[in-house]
């Protein structure tokens, strides 16, 4: 099981990394997982790649290998086809973090991208207002990624137990915040009928 | 638990009892220092964030000389920094480990300056370097290299790279001993001091120690030989490149034997041998540039052996590996065929994937004196001489006032230059860890020499770019847990003759701009000093 999660700095790709991480160890499972963020705290591009799999050697995907795309932004998500195959799944929140050399960067963009040369099969693509529901449910997008979370694992795209994965937030979020992150998995749990498949 | 390698090499020198650690921010070591930072109190060992690299590097030596173990820890251009103490202590003989992480960055992920391969510096050295492939290795190399040190007394470096240290993997925690942070020093004339009448036995001695390092890894675990079906073809591979190798193996199908390399110096040379003796090629995998490559061509020429070498002429010395080059030179060598997607152009379908050039962050006073700069001079006519910073993304657009930009602290070196040579009006963007850092000489350099470039020093109080890491001129609320000073810049700039003013970008913007158009027309050089704090001050625990 190949997962690459992508988005901007600030975002929380690291902290799903961590809750994967504690999660599969919970669960006594081999994974290996590569991050990248040079700059990314300045607006930056950050990605991991997260491997649950025994024969995984090296900690990058490679090309075409991508089981799951969990993709925080929507320019990231589209940046991450080159890793994925007919096969891919894509879970992407419906969001942009603007940048000035861009004047937006929608919905309609990335479908473009990802279905080109019929790469992607489009009952593989979802997209979730995760920033939209966590602001206004929780006041805060910051969430967005564990609703992500809680989206994939009701879609079965997550081969971990929920306890494994609330293990998880608990030893990766502020012991202030894992209420709130709990919450925001739930929600994305539930949150199915108000995701559109694209 | 889950470690990145960083962490895991923190976690193997509190298991080998270190007592003393310092270091200077910089990405790809930064988690090193960050870890240690948090956790000392907890541990009870001495952690520092020193001025610079060079600094660290002595006072680990200090440390080590003492009896207390220590462990100095930077990035590549960070050793080059410390380039100047390390080939010395090379040379002395620690009382207690000393254990040096070196960390580069093939990709430059994270590095403007260059993809420097400091193994290329390393060989110079003579001291046992280690280099891990993923978290467990980084752990279990830091814990042999602390126990090596101590038992040839002499140094021992780990070298990482980005694809090592920023990998998670999940790593055993073992038992954390009690530190020894104090120790005595007893003299020993000859073992610590570098004299002409001395220093060649004692590089004969170190050169001397190349067998005896090798006989001694040859009774441990590193450099394993991975035994396959194909006889008289092999691999070579060493730090993630073996990982790469693996996989590609696994991916191709393809049974091979692997000789894999974990200590770059000294190399494995009679395995190495072994291993060629009945091999018809060979690939030999490994980051940057192909010097482990060289080394296997000699050792072919000097055995009168056939086997033919490959490596950097399938595989660049150019960026980092990746699982793609590493299977494409894989096939290549063994004659076969494979499909790869191809990359995909980053413009398609008129969509363009634009990459994020990084940017300040909300609410940054940077922001602020680069348009001050921009509304007071002429971009064209000024020469901007850039330094490293978070200020370097000047560079980027909109802004695009940085002309030039080297290495930390060069901007006052270059602006003097440039305002010796030409009557080309020249401002130098300096930062406050990067003065602290290196800058203070080229300040010195401008008075005692008299030019007169204008000095603009982006004073946010932190070393922002890798963290958010305390420095000498951190406010003292900002660092409980680190440094007693809070150096104000004025003053520092005031003992060494250099008129400056002080002003808050934001909230005096309008003067700085004035103070800018006054001071560029100056016959002396002078600084004006943008104070105000970074708005993540004091958060970094924040910061991965």
């Amino acid at each position: 099981m190949n997962i690459l999660i992508t988005g901007v700095g600030g975002q929380g790709v690291i902290t799903i990394k961590k809750i994967l991480s504690y999660a599969s160890i919970k669960e006594d499972r081999f994974f290996r997982a590569s991050e990248l963020h040079g700059l990314s705290q300045r607006g930056g591009s950050v990605n991991v790649h997260f491997r649950l799999d025994p024969s995984a050697h090296s900690p990058l995907i490679g090309q075409g290998e991508v089981d799951l795309i969990i993709g925080l932004d929507l320019l990231e998500a589209a940046r991450a086809v080159n890793f994925a195959s007919a096969n891919s799944i894509y879970l992407v929140n419906d969001c942009f973090i603007p940048f000035f050399q861009l004047p937006a960067f929608v919905k309609e963009d990335f479908l473009k991208i990802a279905k080109r040369d019929g790469r992607a099969n489009a009952k593989n693509i979802f997209i979730a207002e995760a920033a939209k529901i966590c602001r206004e449910k929780l006041k805060n997008s910051v969430f967005e990624g564990i609703f992500l979370l809680g989206f994939a694992f009701s879609k079965k795209l997550i081969p971990l137990e929920e306890q494994s994965l609330m293990f998880g937030i608990e030893k990766s979020v502020p012991v202030k915040f894992v209420k709130q992150n709990k919450e925001a998995f739930n929600l994305g749990k539930k949150s199915i009928t108000l995701c559109s498949r694209s | 638990m889950p470690l990145l390698g960083n962490e895991a090499i923190v976690l193997g020198a509190l298991e080998s009892g270190v007592g003393f650690v310092s270091t200077y921010p910089g990405t790809p070591a930064s988690e090193i220092g960050n870890l240690f930072y948090k956790i000392k109190e907890i541990y009870r060992i001495y952690m520092e964030y020193s001025v610079n690299e060079i600094v660290a590097l002595e006072a680990a030596a200090g440390a080590a000389y003492s009896g207390v173990r220590a462990l100095a820890a930077m990035k590549h251009f960070g050793a080059n920094v410390a380039m100047d103490a390390l080939i010395p202590i090379a040379h002395t003989r620690p009382r207690a480990g000393l254990v040096i992480v070196i960390a580069d960055d093939p990709g430059c992920h994270s590095s403007a300056q260059s993809e420097q391969d400091s193994r290329v510096f390393i060989e110079n050295l003579n001291l046992l370097t280690l280099e891990p492939s993923d978290p467990s290795e980084a752990k279990e190399f830091t814990k042999l290299a602390f126990k090596i040190s101590e038992k040839f007394q002499k140094a021992v470096i780990i070298r990482t790279t980005t694809r090592v240290v920023h990998q998670t993997a999940a790593v055993k925690v073992g038992e954390i001993p009690k530190s020894k942070t104090k120790g005595v020093f007893l003299k020993d004339l000859k073992r610590f001091n570098i004299a002409p009448d001395l220093v060649l036995s004692q590089k004969r001695e170190l050169l001397a120690l190349k067998k005896p390092l090798e006989n001694y890894l040859n009774k441990t675990k590193l450099n394993p030989v991975i035994k396959g079906r194909l006889k008289n073809i092999g691999v070579i591979a060493s730090g993630v490149g073996y990982l790469y190798c693996l996989e590609s193996l696994k991916n191709l199908n393809i049974s091979l034997a692997i000789l894999k390399i974990d200590s770059f110096y000294p190399l494995p040379t009679e395995k190495i041998i072994r291993f060629l003796e009945n091999k018809k090629k060979v690939l030999v995998i490994e980051e940057v540039i192909g010097l482990i490559e060289e080394k296997i061509r000699a050792e072919v020429q000097r055995n009168n052996f056939k086997t033919e070498i490959f490596g950097k002429n399938l595989m660049e010395p150019v960026d980092e590996l990746n699982p793609e080059r590493v299977i494409k030179a894989l096939a290549k060598f063994l004659g076969k065929k494979i499909k790869i997607s191809p990359v995909r152009n980053e413009i398609s379908n008129g969509i363009s994937l634009v990459k994020r050039t990084p940017r300040f962050c909300q609410g940054c006073p940077y922001w602020s004196i680069f348009s001050a700069l921009k509304n007071a001079v002429s971009s064209k006519k000024v020469i901007f001489s850039g330094d490293i910073g978070c200020y370097m993304i000047g560079y980027f657009p909109p802004f695009e006032l940085q002309d030039i930009l080297l290495c930390m602290a060069a901007s006052a070196g270059v602006s003097h230059g440039i305002s010796k040579t030409t009557g080309q009006k020249v401002i130098a963007m300096l930062g406050d860890s990067t003065l602290f850092h290196a800058g203070i000489p080229g300040l010195l350099n401008i008075i005692n020499n008299n030019s007169n470039p204008l000095i603009i020093i982006f004073d946010n109080g932190i070393t922002a770019m890798t963290g958010r890491q305390p420095h000498p001129g951190t406010p003292l609320k900002f660092k409980e847990h680190d440094g007693k000073a809070e150096i104000k810049i004025e003053k520092l700039l005031q003992a060494i003759g250099m008129k400056s003013i002080v002003l808050d970008p934001v909230r005096q913007n309008k003067i700085l701009e004035k103070k800018i158009k006054e001071f560029i027309s100056k016959k002396e050089a002078a600084a004006i000093i943008c104070r105000r704090p970074c708005v993540y001050i004091g958060e970094l625990e924040k910061s991965r």
